[in-house]
């Protein structure tokens, strides 16, 4: 079994971090996002991580060939093959509805699987907008978020959800800022003054629905 | 550090990074959304929350909303003291004001109820500060908006540029064709006025001669020798009134009818007269017909003026060591295709722009008028066909007649 204290690089500096840090990306620059994903997903690669990528803005394939687009010739060209894009909504809610713990099971899966497969990590990125398109169980994204922390004390797969600011309201935009410890602004990780532990945000999030 | 101060260091770092956070919204909505969450987490910050206020200018056309409790009241937006009462939030014992200026220009301002006198007064010169910021980015989406649009308005300005200089380059090739295909009808009717002129001058003045001529091939007192003269005398007027009948028929050779033709047979006549000299200048011929070829509608002696004078430039292209004419028939569904394809000298690559001008010719001497194919292009044209020539100099030349089927 990994050990969770694992530093892990991000990409982003060359500073590592604890494998199993929860990060959001809030964006509303679709090229500035992609390139800070791309980084990020070079990182796990050329680290040997199993990582995956959940696309929602484009089909896999568009996604996929962006995201080379941004790696670095060396990485692209001998480890594209490793980066596995899937569709969001077949993972997020692959019988139609989305249910958190069903997730997370998926989320404890990928992980172990990549234990499995020899990895050192793993790491994953999704592009939650999916959440925006009314499928059902959709509400209980903040509540998934939230729940991911406690997750990623066994498990400690390395995720960055992102966020267009353009599309969700700014209600859950600060109640996703909430429960991730770590967010990146400009490129940076940084610590998330917002966040508070799954118990303590649930304390209020339960009765928080306006 | 005692509990408040921890807590007003965990405040304002919160501040902080949403005021790190302001630039990522492109959308104003979801700005003053955002913003309005962000002050409403703050302690002492009372139920009616916050309201946001942007001065309506329609210059900045900012498309924000104003908050839920404001929207539709149909309050001005630019003067506090004539909409209060009339917010929810107003009406609360406490709130407070901060405006969203920046060194340019006023935005509007945040309204934010407050409890009492209590602890959110410990904040108040953050959210001075985090309105500011949020002036900023209000001003920068502004301006993006604007730059978007003026690029927008480039674009614009620059596609349509684009398509006027296609359209004008596209006028001026019709216009140029057009002058292309007057002047060359131009010519053509020159030509067939000074052909209709000579045929009229010529033709009744060979027909008197020959009048003459036959009255006096019947003189009986003739010798033998003066009657074989005038016997040849009047063969000659007959040839020549053929002659002008015939350059009559190159331009007005309206009285042609058009009639189901089989080509090939056509092609092969053509081909039967010429045998001779192509045999005696050591011209093979190959003969490449679609024995399907379907039959059609054309005027016989025009189609055989054309295949006539193709051969003809064939032959006269062939230099004196021999060589080869090739002829080809074949068809498509809406056409008929007659090739004619030689191993001459080709076309001059200069000369290849002109051989369809009547007049134009490069052979020696009396040896060509210049005519053959620009007869032909006429011919062709009135059977609503096409006739194309690709040559390469030195090696050959090929021409190809597409009539419809
Ligand atoms: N098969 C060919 N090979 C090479 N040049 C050709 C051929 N056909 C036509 N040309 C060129 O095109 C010119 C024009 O041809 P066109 O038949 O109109 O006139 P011509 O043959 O010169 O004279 P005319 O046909 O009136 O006796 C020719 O002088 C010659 O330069
Ligand atoms: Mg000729």
């Amino acid at each position: 079994m990994i050990k969770t204290q694992t530093a892990v690089p991000m990409g982003f500096t060359g500073e590592t971090f604890p494998a199993g840090t929860h990060m959001c990306l809030v964006y509303s620059d679709d090229a500035e996002r992609l390139e800070s994903i791309a980084k990020f997903l070079e990182a796990g690669i050329l680290n040997n991580e199993k990582v995956g990528y959940f696309a929602d803005a484009a089909p896999p394939d568009e996604i996929k060939k962006a995201l080379l687009g941004h790696m670095s010739a060396g990485a692209a060209r001998s480890d594209g093959a490793k980066l596995d894009v899937r569709t969001a909504r077949d993972v997020y809610c692959p019988k139609g509805r989305f249910v958190p713990g069903e997730m997370l099971d998926t989320l404890r899966g990928f992980y172990d699987s990549a234990v499995e497969e020899g990895y050192g990590n793993a790491r994953a990125s999704g592009e939650m907008s999916w959440a925006l398109k009314g499928i059902p169980g959709s509400d209980r994204l903040v509540e998934y978020e939230a729940l991911i922390n406690d997750l990623i004390v066994t498990h400690p797969l390395t995720p960055i959800c992102q966020y267009n600011a353009n599309l969700f309201d700014g209600a859950t935009i600060l109640n996703i800022l909430k429960v991730h410890p770590m967010m990146i602004v400009h490129g940076q990780v940084v610590r998330n003054p917002y966040y508070q532990e799954p118990r303590e945000f649930f304390k209020t999030y339960a009765g928080n629905t306006r | 550090m005692d509990d408040s101060s921890a807590e007003e260091t965990r405040v304002l770092s919160q501040i902080l990074a949403a005021q790190n956070m302001l630039c990522v919204f492109f959308s104003e909505r979801r700005l003053a959304e955002f913003v309005k969450e962000v002050l409403r987490a703050l302690p002492g910050v009372g139920r009616a929350g916050v309201c946001l206020r942007l001065l309506a200018e329609p210059e900045a056309d900012l498309g924000l909303q104003e908050c839920k409790d404001c929207a539709g009241s149909g309050r001005g937006l630019d003067d506090i003291g004539r909409s209060r009462g009339k917010c929810k939030l107003e009406k609360q014992d406490g709130f407070a004001v901060f405006p969203l200026d920046t060194a340019a220009r006023s935005y509007g301002y945040l309204l934010v109820a407050t409890e009492g006198d209590g602890p959110f007064e410990r904040y108040r010169p953050f959210v001075v500060n985090f309105a500011n910021s949020v002036a900023v980015a209000l001003e920068n989406r502004l301006q993006q908006k604007r730059l978007s649009d003026h690029v927008s308005e480039l674009e614009r300005t620059n596609e349509r540029l684009k398509r006027e200089i296609a359209e004008r380059r596209r006028g001026e090739e019709t216009l140029r064709k057009s002058q292309e295909q007057l002047l060359h009808a131009e010519k053509l009717s020159a030509l067939g006025k000074l052909i209709s002129s000579i045929v009229h001058e010529f033709s009744s003045p060979v027909h008197g001669v020959r009048g003459v001529l036959e009255q006096v091939h019947e003189e009986a007192s003739l010798s033998e020798g003066i009657r074989s003269l005038t016997k040849l005398g009047i063969k000659e007027c007959n040839r020549m009134s053929e002659m002008i009948q015939k350059l009559r028929g190159f331009y007005r050779p309206s009285a042609g009818i058009a009639v189901l033709l089989d080509l090939n047979a056509l092609v092969d006549d053509m081909i039967f007269l010429n045998q001779k000299k192509f045999l005696s200048r050591k011209i093979q011929t190959v003969k490449n017909y679609d024995p399907n070829l379907p039959t059609i509608k054309g005027v016989e002696d025009q189609l055989k003026q054309v295949v006539l004078n193709l051969l003809q430039n064939a032959e006269e292209a062939i230099p004196d060591g021999g060589g080869k004419i090739s002829v080809t028939t074949e068809a498509t569904d809406t056409v008929v295709r007659l090739i004619v394809e030689d191993t001459g000298t080709g076309v001059p690559p200069d000369a290849l722009p002109f051989i369809f001008d009547p007049f134009f010719t490069t052979k020696p001497g009396a040896k060509g008028t210049g005519l053959g194919l620009s007869v032909s292009y006429g011919i062709v044209k009135k059977h609503r066909g096409d006739i194309e020539v690709k040559s390469r100099f030195g090696e050959g030349t090929t021409f190809i007649v597409t009539l419809p089927r």
